[in-house]
């Protein structure tokens, strides 16, 4: 795992949750953290609709499956039966059955054996009869053959010389039905129906032959066969219960036309997406892993020239040298604040510089100046210096001189009192010229004034 | 109100009365004759002309009297169309007509024996004028209800058989239909050559009713070493057999022997002029086609009378014109020696009668307890058709 530049250990992915870390700390941190959050975050995202388009194409799937299957077993059992049929309907055309039918001795001689030998393909429960006329057997597969003198059936196959086809319920369980086939047995010397072959077959037998042979029984479907609603057969089909339900029609040949049959195939079966878990997890956490090495390595790269223009910076800052240069590379925007940093540098080098020069120009001129005032000063002692000579010579007008308030005579050290033209003009340089200022000249000389 | 209600009510009653009391002694004067035959099959003539040389019978009986001292005869006609079942509900349906004293039979020997239990048990003499099975007559049952006045198979395979070996063909095929019938005469064939030995049956093929070639078989038989062919089956498939026949190559056509149902239909139409490029011979039993008889002649004037029939030419299926004639007459005679309908006497009637002078023969007498065939194998010869498309024996 990259460290952190610092040297600092990074707080990994919870540290990366942690808003904290998000809102503060470097900025190495800051990215690593949300990168991490967003890989975090894209890797729930992902696995959500991972998962739901993985359900949906699964149900999708499944849909497709189970509507392939259905249809593959619509088809083979319409081919099976129509098979029955043309088996059957070739065979009421056998001269042999007519013969049987004309010849007296044909259920005690060959027809009975023919009929015991005749197998359809592949159904070989079918209960084979051939009838005259009133539905009495002549020859059949059977030992004991039954009397078929269902009205219906003689009316249709004798009368109307047509097949005629119903399904019989045997001990009343759905799956003990059977289809009844008659076909009219057809003498082209009398171009009419002169008996019935009729022929029973178990559907369960024949639906387990087609659809659930090879041990493909189990296989999360449930199946069942109708006939206008009524369920014919049905195996491993609960009502209700099943998450998909397709059903289709059975498309065959007259007669089991009429009996209007169809199928219909249910799903009990529950994909499972457990698998998915342990997949996503390792997944995620590889992903997570790789975002994570990705953020610091992104991080890295994107603060290695922000930690060395910092650096930069803090050299400066501390040594004051402005001879330092930031190194420009990096992202184009590190590159761009590199460049500002050395643009800045250089301007402040600069401005530097120019203060430097006006400084050394003003204390050239102030040494100047510094030097004529120390001439003048000096001069100015040398004066001071007969001054105060001339000073100590004279007194000094200094510290409290004590005056009459009303004639403004002055005391002198000796105490007495001296008119103060005559002090001062003693005690300074000063001389008086005498005169009289408006005021007193208004009061001492008002009255000439006016 | 009305005192007399009976002069409005009464004497329509009494007239209904009347009438139906009339019509009561009408019925109950006619004596019936049932005919349970294959008139529904497309291409038999036997039905038809069974009954027209029944309705001759009857018409000449009735004309001159009737029987049991003036009762008419009178025919019932179903049509079981050769099926077995049919025939047997029609037996069993004419068996509860009151005054029907016996049925006739068709051509087809497995509807009749399909109806023999019930005959017997129903007691219903039942009248053969065609049918050849052996069986029909040699059926186990005492008293015996079955009377034929017809070829049997045990006269016809002689015939056959003989008239190949006369012809020099020593190795012959057999070509039989796979019924009753057909397996009968495969047994009369089997015994005929245990007692001849100048002349084998190289091969044995079987076909059924409404196959559509005969081919496969005649090649095998033919292919056998076989130098004719006995055949045994209806019009249909010997039809079949000389059209398939005829477009071989003539070295490869064999001459072909055969039983009497060829003249079951109209043959020369079915087979138009492949009947000439095929040596075809069959048993007869009466030559009616070129008969100048005194007799023929008369019989002639009652079905130009009944059916327009200007001759007996006409008459595709003649033989069984001729035995359900005879067989009539001799029906009305027995009926007479009854002296009732009760069937049981007129089937003893049958057995007691004497000599008859019949269009076939001289019957002296018909039958008797030991004997219901009324012809015998010398009214058996062969015959042909002729290039007008008549039957004429070989001479």
């Amino acid at each position: 795992m990259t460290g952190h530049p610092d040297g600092k250990e990074s707080s990994g992915i919870l540290g990366a949750l942690c808003p904290k870390i998000l809102c503060g700390g470097d900025i190495y941190r800051r990215i690593v953290a949300s990168m991490t959050l967003f890989a975090v975050c894209v890797i729930l995202l992902i696995g959500v609709v991972s998962y739901a388009c993985v359900d949906l194409l699964i149900r999708k799937n499944m849909r497709l499956a189970m509507e392939s299957t259905a249809s593959q077993q619509a088809l083979k059992l319409s081919s099976s039966m129509d098979s029955i049929q043309e088996s059957l309907s070739y065979l009421s055309k056998n001269s042999l059955l007519i013969n049987s039918i004309i010849d007296t001795s044909g259920s005690r001689s060959y027809i009975d054996s023919f009929m015991k030998s005749y197998r359809p393909a592949g159904h070989g429960s079918v209960r084979l009869t051939l009838c005259d006329f009133q539905g009495s057997p002549i020859a059949s597969n059977l030992a004991t053959p039954a009397s078929y003198n269902n009205p219906d059936l003689l009316q249709q196959t004798v009368e109307k010389c047509l097949p005629f086809s119903t399904v019989l319920s045997r001990r009343g369980a759905d799956n003990c039905a059977w289809f009844l086939l008659a076909y009219p047995v057809v003498w082209n010397m009398t171009a009419r129906s002169e008996g019935v072959l009729i022929a029973e077959v178990p559907i369960g037998e024949m639906i387990d032959a087609q659809l659930f042979a090879m041990g493909n029984k189990n296989n999360g479907t449930g199946f069942r066969m109708l006939s206008g609603g009524r369920t014919l057969f049905s195996r491993n089909f609960v009502e209700g219960t099943g998450l998909e339900k397709i059903e289709l029609p059975l498309s065959t040949a007259a007669p089991l036309n009429n009996l209007g049959l169809s199928m219909q195939i249910e799903n009990h079966r529950r994909i499972s997406l457990w698998w998915l878990i342990p997949a996503y997890a390792v997944s995620g956490g590889i992903l997570l892993l790789l975002s994570t090495i990705l953020a610091r390595r992104i991080s890295s790269s994107v603060t290695f020239q922000l930690r060395a223009l910092g650096a930069v910076a803090q050299r400066v800052a501390e040594s004051g040298s402005l001879d330092t240069h930031a190194d420009v590379a990096g992202p184009d925007d590190v590159k761009a604040l590199a460049s500002s940093f050395n643009a800045m540098i250089d301007r402040v080098r600069a401005s530097n510089e120019s203060l430097e020069r006006r400084v050394a120009e003003r204390t050239a001129d102030l040494s100047v100046a510094n030097e004529e005032l120390l001439r003048i000063n000096l001069e100015r002692e040398l004066a001071n210096d007969g001054l105060r000579e001339a000073m100590n010579k004279i007194s000094t007008l200094r510290g409290l001189l004590p005056i009459c308030a009303s004639c403004k005579k002055i005391r002198d050290d000796k105490g007495y009192w001296n008119q103060i033209e005559v002090y001062i003009a003693e005690h300074s340089e000063v001389d008086f010229s005498h005169g009289i200022c408006p005021d007193c000249a208004k009061e001492l000389y008002g009255k000439f004034l006016d | 109100m009305n005192r007399h209600p009976w002069k409005y009510t009464g004497f329509p009653a009494i007239l209904l009365l009347l009438f139906a009391a009339g019509t009561a002694r009408s019925d109950a004067g006619k004596v019936y004759i049932g005919l349970n035959a294959e008139a529904g099959h497309s291409t038999s003539t036997s039905d038809d002309a069974i009954r027209q040389g029944i309705r001759i019978a009857i018409d000449e009986i009735n004309r001159s009297g009737g029987v049991l001292g003036g009762r008419k005869l009178e025919l019932i006609v179903r049509d079981n169309r050769a099926i077995p079942a049919r025939a047997a509900a029609h037996f069993r349906e004419l068996s509860g007509t009151k005054d029907l004293v016996a049925v006739f039979c068709g051509k087809f020997s497995s509807a009749v024996l399909e109806s023999m239990p019930l005959v017997h048990e129903q007691k219903l003499v039942l009248l053969d004028p065609w049918a050849a099975n052996d069986k029909i007559i040699e059926n186990g049952y005492s008293p015996n209800y079955a009377f034929r006045l017809s070829l049997k198979d045990g006269w016809a395979v002689p015939a056959m058989m003989g008239y190949a070996r006369d012809r020099g063909f020593s190795k012959v095929g057999l070509l039989l239909i796979n019924t009753s019938w057909g397996r009968n005469n495969h047994e009369v064939v089997k015994r005929y050559l245990a007692a001849h030995p100048g002349i084998s049956v190289v091969d044995t093929k079987w076909f059924n009713y409404g196959d559509s070639s005969l081919m496969p078989q005649y090649r095998s038989i033919r292919k056998a070493g076989a130098k004719a062919i006995v055949f045994v089956g209806i019009e249909p498939e010997a039809a079949i057999l000389v059209k398939e026949m005829a477009a071989l190559p003539l070295v490869n056509r064999l001459p072909v022997v055969s039983h009497w149902s060829v003249a079951g239909g109209d043959f020369p139409a079915m087979t138009g002029k492949a009947l000439e490029k095929v040596d075809l011979a069959f048993v007869q039993t009466f030559d009616l086609h070129y008969n100048r008889s005194k007799r023929a002649g008369e019989l002639l004037a009652v079905a130009n009378r009944l059916f327009n029939m200007k001759s007996f030419r006409e008459v595709k299926s003649p033989c069984g014109l001729s035995h359900a004639y005879d067989l009539t007459r001799i029906l009305a005679l027995a009926i007479d020696k009854a002296g009732s309908t009760d069937r049981k006497k007129v089937r003893d009637a049958l057995e007691q009668l004497g000599r008859y002078e019949g269009l076939i023969r001289v019957y002296d007498p018909p039958f008797t307890p030991a004997r219901h065939e009324a012809l015998s194998p010398e009214n058996v010869f062969m015959a042909r058709y002729d290039t007008k498309g008549l039957i004429r024996p070989i001479q």
